[in-house]
Protein backbone atom coordinates (compact mmCIF):
# COMPACT_ATOMS: atom_id res chain seq x y z
CA UNK A 1 0.00 0.00 0.00
CA UNK A 2 1.46 3.46 -0.77
CA UNK A 3 2.17 6.24 2.39
CA UNK A 4 -0.85 8.21 2.76
CA UNK A 5 1.44 11.10 2.14
CA UNK A 6 1.12 12.50 5.25
CA UNK A 7 4.29 14.24 6.83
CA UNK A 8 5.30 11.68 9.69
CA UNK A 9 6.70 13.32 12.85
CA UNK A 10 7.20 12.84 16.47
CA UNK A 11 4.65 14.74 18.70
CA UNK A 12 6.84 17.99 18.70
CA UNK A 13 7.28 17.91 15.45
CA UNK A 14 10.64 15.89 14.47
CA UNK A 15 9.95 14.83 10.82
CA UNK A 16 9.90 10.96 10.89
CA UNK A 17 11.76 9.21 7.92
CA UNK A 18 10.31 5.93 6.38
CA UNK A 19 13.40 3.70 7.02
CA UNK A 20 16.86 4.28 8.41
CA UNK A 21 19.35 2.94 6.86
CA UNK A 22 23.27 2.86 7.71
CA UNK A 23 23.86 5.78 5.42
CA UNK A 24 22.19 7.69 8.40
CA UNK A 25 24.15 6.94 11.09
CA UNK A 26 27.58 7.07 9.03
CA UNK A 27 28.79 10.39 10.69
CA UNK A 28 28.28 8.93 13.82
CA UNK A 29 31.61 9.27 15.81
CA UNK A 30 31.23 6.40 19.14
CA UNK A 31 33.91 8.48 20.66
CA UNK A 32 32.79 11.83 20.19
CA UNK A 33 28.46 11.22 20.20
CA UNK A 34 28.01 8.35 22.13
CA UNK A 35 30.81 6.71 24.28
CA UNK A 36 30.51 4.93 27.80
CA UNK A 37 28.20 5.12 30.37
CA UNK A 38 29.18 8.04 32.92
CA UNK A 39 31.51 9.56 30.72
CA UNK A 40 30.97 12.48 28.63
CA UNK A 41 28.53 13.09 26.12
CA UNK A 42 26.63 10.70 28.95
CA UNK A 43 24.70 9.50 25.95
CA UNK A 44 24.72 5.96 27.68
CA UNK A 45 23.85 7.75 31.00
CA UNK A 46 24.95 9.43 33.82
CA UNK A 47 26.78 6.69 35.95
CA UNK A 48 28.78 3.64 34.55
CA UNK A 49 26.82 1.00 36.31
CA UNK A 50 23.73 3.20 36.23
CA UNK A 51 20.51 0.95 36.87
CA UNK A 52 22.65 -2.19 37.94
CA UNK A 53 24.56 -0.19 40.00
CA UNK A 54 21.76 0.97 41.89
CA UNK A 55 17.97 1.03 41.20
CA UNK A 56 16.12 4.44 40.27
CA UNK A 57 14.14 5.64 43.69
CA UNK A 58 10.83 4.30 43.64
CA UNK A 59 8.23 6.96 45.68
CA UNK A 60 5.19 8.78 45.11
CA UNK A 61 3.80 11.81 45.75
CA UNK A 62 1.95 11.42 49.12
CA UNK A 63 0.11 12.69 51.65
CA UNK A 64 -2.87 12.97 53.75
CA UNK A 65 -4.78 15.49 55.70
CA UNK A 66 -2.20 15.59 59.11
CA UNK A 67 1.25 14.47 59.78
CA UNK A 68 0.00 11.55 61.48
CA UNK A 69 -2.15 9.77 58.90
CA UNK A 70 0.47 10.85 56.57
CA UNK A 71 3.02 8.75 58.88
CA UNK A 72 0.77 5.88 58.67
CA UNK A 73 0.39 6.06 54.76
CA UNK A 74 4.17 6.49 54.49
CA UNK A 75 5.17 3.04 56.42
CA UNK A 76 2.40 1.46 54.25
CA UNK A 77 4.29 2.54 51.44
CA UNK A 78 7.95 1.97 52.68
CA UNK A 79 6.67 -1.34 53.45
CA UNK A 80 5.11 -1.93 50.20
CA UNK A 81 8.99 -1.65 48.66
CA UNK A 82 8.79 2.11 48.26
CA UNK A 83 12.72 3.24 48.27
CA UNK A 84 11.94 7.02 49.22
CA UNK A 85 9.44 9.32 50.56
CA UNK A 86 7.86 12.27 48.19
CA UNK A 87 6.17 14.77 50.17
CA UNK A 88 2.82 16.91 49.11
CA UNK A 89 2.42 19.58 51.61
CA UNK A 90 -1.25 20.76 51.97
CA UNK A 91 -2.12 23.74 49.51
CA UNK A 92 -1.48 26.40 52.57
CA UNK A 93 2.12 25.02 52.96
CA UNK A 94 2.70 25.33 49.39
CA UNK A 95 1.99 28.81 49.48
CA UNK A 96 4.09 29.38 52.17
CA UNK A 97 1.01 30.63 54.84
CA UNK A 98 0.77 29.94 58.42
CA UNK A 99 -2.38 27.82 59.13
CA UNK A 100 -3.83 30.50 60.89
CA UNK A 101 -3.73 32.89 57.80
CA UNK A 102 -7.30 34.09 57.17
CA UNK A 103 -6.56 33.56 53.60
CA UNK A 104 -5.55 29.64 53.90
CA UNK A 105 -8.67 28.94 56.07
CA UNK A 106 -10.25 26.34 53.18
CA UNK A 107 -6.99 25.23 52.28
CA UNK A 108 -5.78 23.71 55.40
CA UNK A 109 -4.52 19.61 55.47
CA UNK A 110 -5.75 19.57 52.13
CA UNK A 111 -4.19 18.04 49.16
CA UNK A 112 -1.16 16.69 51.46
CA UNK A 113 -0.48 17.35 55.49
CA UNK A 114 0.34 20.70 56.87
CA UNK A 115 3.45 20.66 58.37
CA UNK A 116 4.42 24.12 59.54
CA UNK A 117 7.10 23.18 62.53
CA UNK A 118 9.66 20.71 63.61
CA UNK A 119 7.42 19.10 64.86
CA UNK A 120 4.98 18.13 62.29
CA UNK A 121 8.11 17.15 60.48
CA UNK A 122 9.00 14.77 62.84
CA UNK A 123 5.37 13.23 62.98
CA UNK A 124 5.14 12.54 59.35
CA UNK A 125 8.65 10.69 59.38
CA UNK A 126 8.10 8.75 62.79
CA UNK A 127 9.95 5.76 62.21
CA UNK A 128 11.21 5.84 59.12
CA UNK A 129 14.94 5.47 58.35
CA UNK A 130 15.33 9.15 56.30
CA UNK A 131 19.56 7.86 56.42
CA UNK A 132 18.30 5.13 54.17
CA UNK A 133 16.23 6.65 51.54
CA UNK A 134 15.75 10.08 49.41
CA UNK A 135 13.27 12.21 50.19
CA UNK A 136 11.73 14.49 47.67
CA UNK A 137 10.48 17.58 49.56
CA UNK A 138 7.82 19.67 47.35
CA UNK A 139 8.89 22.98 48.43
CA UNK A 140 11.26 25.99 47.91
CA UNK A 141 13.36 26.27 51.82
CA UNK A 142 11.08 25.58 54.60
CA UNK A 143 10.40 22.09 54.52
CA UNK A 144 13.89 21.48 53.40
CA UNK A 145 15.15 23.27 56.48
CA UNK A 146 12.60 21.04 58.81
CA UNK A 147 13.86 18.11 57.28
CA UNK A 148 17.53 18.59 57.99
CA UNK A 149 16.58 19.71 61.36
CA UNK A 150 14.97 16.40 62.38
CA UNK A 151 17.87 14.65 60.87
CA UNK A 152 20.59 16.52 63.28
CA UNK A 153 18.20 15.78 66.12
CA UNK A 154 18.20 12.20 65.03
CA UNK A 155 22.28 12.42 65.28
CA UNK A 156 22.20 11.71 61.00
CA UNK A 157 24.79 13.15 59.57
CA UNK A 158 23.95 15.98 56.86
CA UNK A 159 26.52 14.82 54.71
CA UNK A 160 25.26 11.27 53.97
CA UNK A 161 21.39 12.77 54.07
CA UNK A 162 19.38 12.21 50.49
CA UNK A 163 17.17 13.85 48.56
CA UNK A 164 15.61 16.53 46.81
CA UNK A 165 14.22 20.24 46.98
CA UNK A 166 12.68 20.94 43.64
CA UNK A 167 13.14 24.98 43.98
CA UNK A 168 12.78 25.86 40.56
CA UNK A 169 11.34 29.51 39.47
CA UNK A 170 8.53 28.67 36.40
CA UNK A 171 6.64 25.64 37.69
CA UNK A 172 4.96 27.66 40.81
CA UNK A 173 4.25 30.18 38.48
CA UNK A 174 3.06 28.06 35.88
CA UNK A 175 1.13 26.49 38.59
CA UNK A 176 -0.62 29.94 39.81
CA UNK A 177 0.86 29.24 43.63
CA UNK A 178 -0.89 31.42 46.07
CA UNK A 179 1.16 34.31 47.99
CA UNK A 180 4.71 34.17 45.87
CA UNK A 181 7.36 36.29 46.55
CA UNK A 182 9.28 38.05 43.21
CA UNK A 183 11.10 36.25 41.18
CA UNK A 184 14.66 37.85 42.43
CA UNK A 185 14.02 37.05 46.34
CA UNK A 186 12.98 33.48 45.00
CA UNK A 187 16.26 33.24 43.18
CA UNK A 188 17.98 34.45 45.62
CA UNK A 189 16.60 32.13 48.50
CA UNK A 190 17.01 29.12 46.22
CA UNK A 191 21.03 30.14 44.84
CA UNK A 192 21.66 30.19 48.93
CA UNK A 193 20.45 26.86 49.68
CA UNK A 194 22.22 25.40 46.87
CA UNK A 195 25.44 27.04 48.08
CA UNK A 196 24.45 26.25 51.79
CA UNK A 197 23.91 22.13 50.15
CA UNK A 198 26.79 22.15 48.19
CA UNK A 199 28.62 22.77 51.37
CA UNK A 200 27.13 21.25 54.14
CA UNK A 201 24.55 18.44 52.65
CA UNK A 202 26.62 17.32 49.14
CA UNK A 203 24.58 14.28 48.18
CA UNK A 204 20.99 16.88 48.64
CA UNK A 205 20.03 18.17 45.20
CA UNK A 206 18.77 21.36 46.17
CA UNK A 207 17.10 22.27 42.81
CA UNK A 208 15.70 20.42 40.54
CA UNK A 209 14.58 22.12 37.73
CA UNK A 210 11.14 20.79 36.13
CA UNK A 211 9.58 21.16 32.96
CA UNK A 212 6.92 18.35 33.91
CA UNK A 213 4.15 20.38 34.24
CA UNK A 214 4.43 22.46 31.75
CA UNK A 215 5.16 20.09 28.89
CA UNK A 216 1.85 18.35 30.50
CA UNK A 217 0.09 22.03 29.74
CA UNK A 218 1.02 21.88 26.28
CA UNK A 219 5.20 22.91 25.41
CA UNK A 220 7.12 20.77 23.41
CA UNK A 221 10.24 18.78 24.02
CA UNK A 222 11.94 21.38 22.30
CA UNK A 223 10.45 24.09 24.85
CA UNK A 224 11.33 21.79 27.95
CA UNK A 225 14.76 21.37 27.30
CA UNK A 226 15.19 25.20 27.01
CA UNK A 227 13.27 26.02 29.89
CA UNK A 228 15.28 23.92 32.13
CA UNK A 229 18.51 24.53 30.28
CA UNK A 230 17.59 28.49 30.74
CA UNK A 231 16.43 27.96 34.50
CA UNK A 232 20.39 26.09 34.94
CA UNK A 233 21.64 29.01 33.73
CA UNK A 234 20.35 31.64 35.07
CA UNK A 235 21.48 30.28 38.84
CA UNK A 236 25.18 29.51 37.67
CA UNK A 237 25.06 33.00 36.16
CA UNK A 238 24.29 34.50 39.53
CA UNK A 239 26.38 32.14 41.63
CA UNK A 240 29.24 33.08 39.37
CA UNK A 241 28.43 36.54 39.75
CA UNK A 242 28.24 36.03 43.77
CA UNK A 243 31.71 34.35 43.40
CA UNK A 244 31.20 32.30 46.60
CA UNK A 245 30.81 28.48 45.93
CA UNK A 246 33.33 27.22 42.70
CA UNK A 247 30.59 26.34 39.92
CA UNK A 248 32.32 22.80 39.75
CA UNK A 249 30.81 22.18 42.94
CA UNK A 250 27.82 24.32 42.64
CA UNK A 251 26.79 22.94 39.40
CA UNK A 252 26.73 19.34 40.68
CA UNK A 253 23.97 20.44 43.03
CA UNK A 254 21.42 21.02 40.45
CA UNK A 255 18.91 18.26 39.04
CA UNK A 256 16.31 18.04 36.09
CA UNK A 257 12.41 16.94 36.29
CA UNK A 258 11.27 15.94 32.63
CA UNK A 259 8.18 14.90 31.33
CA UNK A 260 9.00 11.03 29.68
CA UNK A 261 5.79 12.21 27.74
CA UNK A 262 4.45 9.51 25.53
CA UNK A 263 6.94 9.63 22.04
CA UNK A 264 9.43 7.11 22.41
CA UNK A 265 11.75 9.07 20.13
CA UNK A 266 11.95 11.83 22.50
CA UNK B 1 -36.03 42.69 29.03
CA UNK B 2 -33.70 43.57 25.96
CA UNK B 3 -31.50 40.30 24.52
CA UNK B 4 -28.37 40.41 26.76
CA UNK B 5 -25.18 38.07 26.09
CA UNK B 6 -25.11 35.76 28.77
CA UNK B 7 -22.40 36.59 31.13
CA UNK B 8 -20.22 33.72 33.15
CA UNK B 9 -17.97 34.56 35.59
CA UNK B 10 -15.28 31.50 35.78
CA UNK B 11 -13.16 31.46 39.16
CA UNK B 12 -11.43 28.58 41.33
CA UNK B 13 -12.41 29.90 45.20
CA UNK B 14 -9.28 28.68 47.66
CA UNK B 15 -5.61 28.91 46.85
CA UNK B 16 -5.39 25.34 45.08
CA UNK B 17 -4.00 26.87 41.59
CA UNK B 18 -4.55 24.24 39.00
CA UNK B 19 -6.30 26.18 36.37
CA UNK B 20 -6.30 24.45 33.15
CA UNK B 21 -10.01 22.66 33.68
CA UNK B 22 -11.08 26.10 34.52
CA UNK B 23 -9.18 27.79 31.42
CA UNK B 24 -10.48 24.84 29.24
CA UNK B 25 -13.96 25.26 29.65
CA UNK B 26 -13.85 29.26 29.79
CA UNK B 27 -12.77 28.68 26.24
CA UNK B 28 -15.29 26.69 25.50
CA UNK B 29 -17.99 28.42 26.22
CA UNK B 30 -16.59 31.56 24.91
CA UNK B 31 -15.88 29.89 21.61
CA UNK B 32 -19.84 29.17 21.99
CA UNK B 33 -20.80 32.59 22.74
CA UNK B 34 -21.36 33.48 25.84
CA UNK B 35 -19.45 36.46 27.62
CA UNK B 36 -16.87 34.71 29.41
CA UNK B 37 -15.00 36.62 32.81
CA UNK B 38 -11.77 34.38 33.86
CA UNK B 39 -11.51 35.17 37.47
CA UNK B 40 -9.09 32.74 38.78
CA UNK B 41 -8.42 32.39 42.02
CA UNK B 42 -10.60 34.64 44.26
CA UNK B 43 -11.82 34.07 47.49
CA UNK B 44 -15.71 33.44 47.80
CA UNK B 45 -16.58 37.34 48.52
CA UNK B 46 -14.27 37.94 45.78
CA UNK B 47 -16.46 35.53 43.77
CA UNK B 48 -20.03 37.40 44.54
CA UNK B 49 -18.69 40.92 44.46
CA UNK B 50 -17.61 39.99 41.03
CA UNK B 51 -20.39 38.46 40.06
CA UNK B 52 -22.73 41.35 41.22
CA UNK B 53 -20.21 43.91 39.40
CA UNK B 54 -20.23 42.30 35.94
CA UNK B 55 -23.89 41.01 36.66
CA UNK B 56 -23.38 37.58 35.80
CA UNK B 57 -26.20 34.65 34.90
CA UNK B 58 -23.66 31.88 35.46
CA UNK B 59 -21.43 31.38 38.40
CA UNK B 60 -18.65 28.43 37.11
CA UNK B 61 -16.87 26.98 40.09
CA UNK B 62 -13.21 24.68 39.76
CA UNK B 63 -12.34 22.80 42.79
CA UNK B 64 -9.87 19.87 42.69
CA UNK B 65 -9.04 20.29 46.51
CA UNK B 66 -11.26 18.37 47.90
CA UNK B 67 -12.85 21.00 50.02
CA UNK B 68 -15.66 21.80 47.93
CA UNK B 69 -18.37 21.43 50.33
CA UNK B 70 -16.65 24.45 52.44
CA UNK B 71 -15.71 26.55 49.76
CA UNK B 72 -19.49 25.60 47.62
CA UNK B 73 -21.26 26.80 50.99
CA UNK B 74 -19.21 29.90 51.71
CA UNK B 75 -19.56 31.00 47.94
CA UNK B 76 -23.25 30.27 48.03
CA UNK B 77 -23.44 32.67 51.62
CA UNK B 78 -21.84 35.81 49.67
CA UNK B 79 -23.72 35.26 46.82
CA UNK B 80 -26.95 35.61 48.96
CA UNK B 81 -25.69 38.18 50.80
CA UNK B 82 -24.50 40.05 48.00
CA UNK B 83 -28.24 39.44 46.45
CA UNK B 84 -26.74 37.18 43.69
CA UNK B 85 -28.34 34.11 45.37
CA UNK B 86 -30.14 33.16 42.34
CA UNK B 87 -27.37 33.57 39.59
CA UNK B 88 -27.37 29.94 38.01
CA UNK B 89 -24.06 27.34 39.97
CA UNK B 90 -21.95 25.36 38.20
CA UNK B 91 -19.37 23.18 39.65
CA UNK B 92 -16.33 20.86 37.99
CA UNK B 93 -12.98 19.84 39.31
CA UNK B 94 -12.60 16.20 41.02
CA UNK B 95 -15.78 15.93 43.18
CA UNK B 96 -17.08 12.74 44.81
CA UNK B 97 -20.56 11.36 43.21
CA UNK B 98 -20.90 10.66 46.87
CA UNK B 99 -21.37 14.24 47.81
CA UNK B 100 -23.43 15.14 44.19
CA UNK B 101 -27.27 15.48 46.41
CA UNK B 102 -25.91 17.43 49.06
CA UNK B 103 -24.04 20.30 46.80
CA UNK B 104 -27.00 20.13 44.62
CA UNK B 105 -29.17 20.45 48.16
CA UNK B 106 -26.64 23.10 48.60
CA UNK B 107 -28.15 24.55 45.11
CA UNK B 108 -25.55 23.73 42.83
CA UNK B 109 -27.16 23.31 39.36
CA UNK B 110 -24.95 20.77 37.66
CA UNK B 111 -21.76 19.13 38.24
CA UNK B 112 -19.03 18.13 35.66
CA UNK B 113 -15.99 15.88 36.86
CA UNK B 114 -13.18 14.87 34.51
CA UNK B 115 -14.53 12.90 30.89
CA UNK B 116 -17.09 15.44 30.56
CA UNK B 117 -17.14 16.48 26.65
CA UNK B 118 -17.26 20.37 26.65
CA UNK B 119 -20.10 20.08 24.42
CA UNK B 120 -21.84 18.63 27.31
CA UNK B 121 -21.05 21.60 29.45
CA UNK B 122 -22.11 24.46 26.75
CA UNK B 123 -25.46 22.53 25.87
CA UNK B 124 -26.44 22.80 29.57
CA UNK B 125 -25.61 26.01 30.09
CA UNK B 126 -27.48 27.28 26.75
CA UNK B 127 -30.66 25.63 27.95
CA UNK B 128 -30.29 26.91 31.57
CA UNK B 129 -30.19 30.17 30.70
CA UNK B 130 -32.24 30.65 27.26
CA UNK B 131 -34.93 29.19 29.60
CA UNK B 132 -34.51 32.41 31.78
CA UNK B 133 -33.95 34.68 29.01
CA UNK B 134 -37.34 36.61 27.77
Amino acid sequence: MPETGEQYSTVSGIPIKDTYTPDDVKDIDYDRDIGLPGEPPFTRGVYPTMYRGQLWTIRRLSGFNTPEDTNKLYRQEYELGQTGFSVAPDIAGVAGMDPDDPRASADVGHAGPPIFSLEDMEKTFEGLPIDKVSTYLADRGPLTAMYFAMAEKRGIDLKQLRGTTPSDLCTPTALNIANQFPWEAQLRCNVDLIEWCSEHAPKWYPASFNSYNPRENGINAFQELGMVFASAIQYLEEEKRRGRVPLDRFVRRLSFQTAVHNDFFE
Amino acid sequence: MHNKKVKILMAKPGLEGHWVGLLTVSTALRDAGFEVIYGGNMTPPQIAMTAVQEDVDVVGLSILSANYMLLASETFKELRNQGKGDVLVLLGGIIWEDDFPALKEMGIAEIFIPGTPLEDIVKFVRKQTSATAS
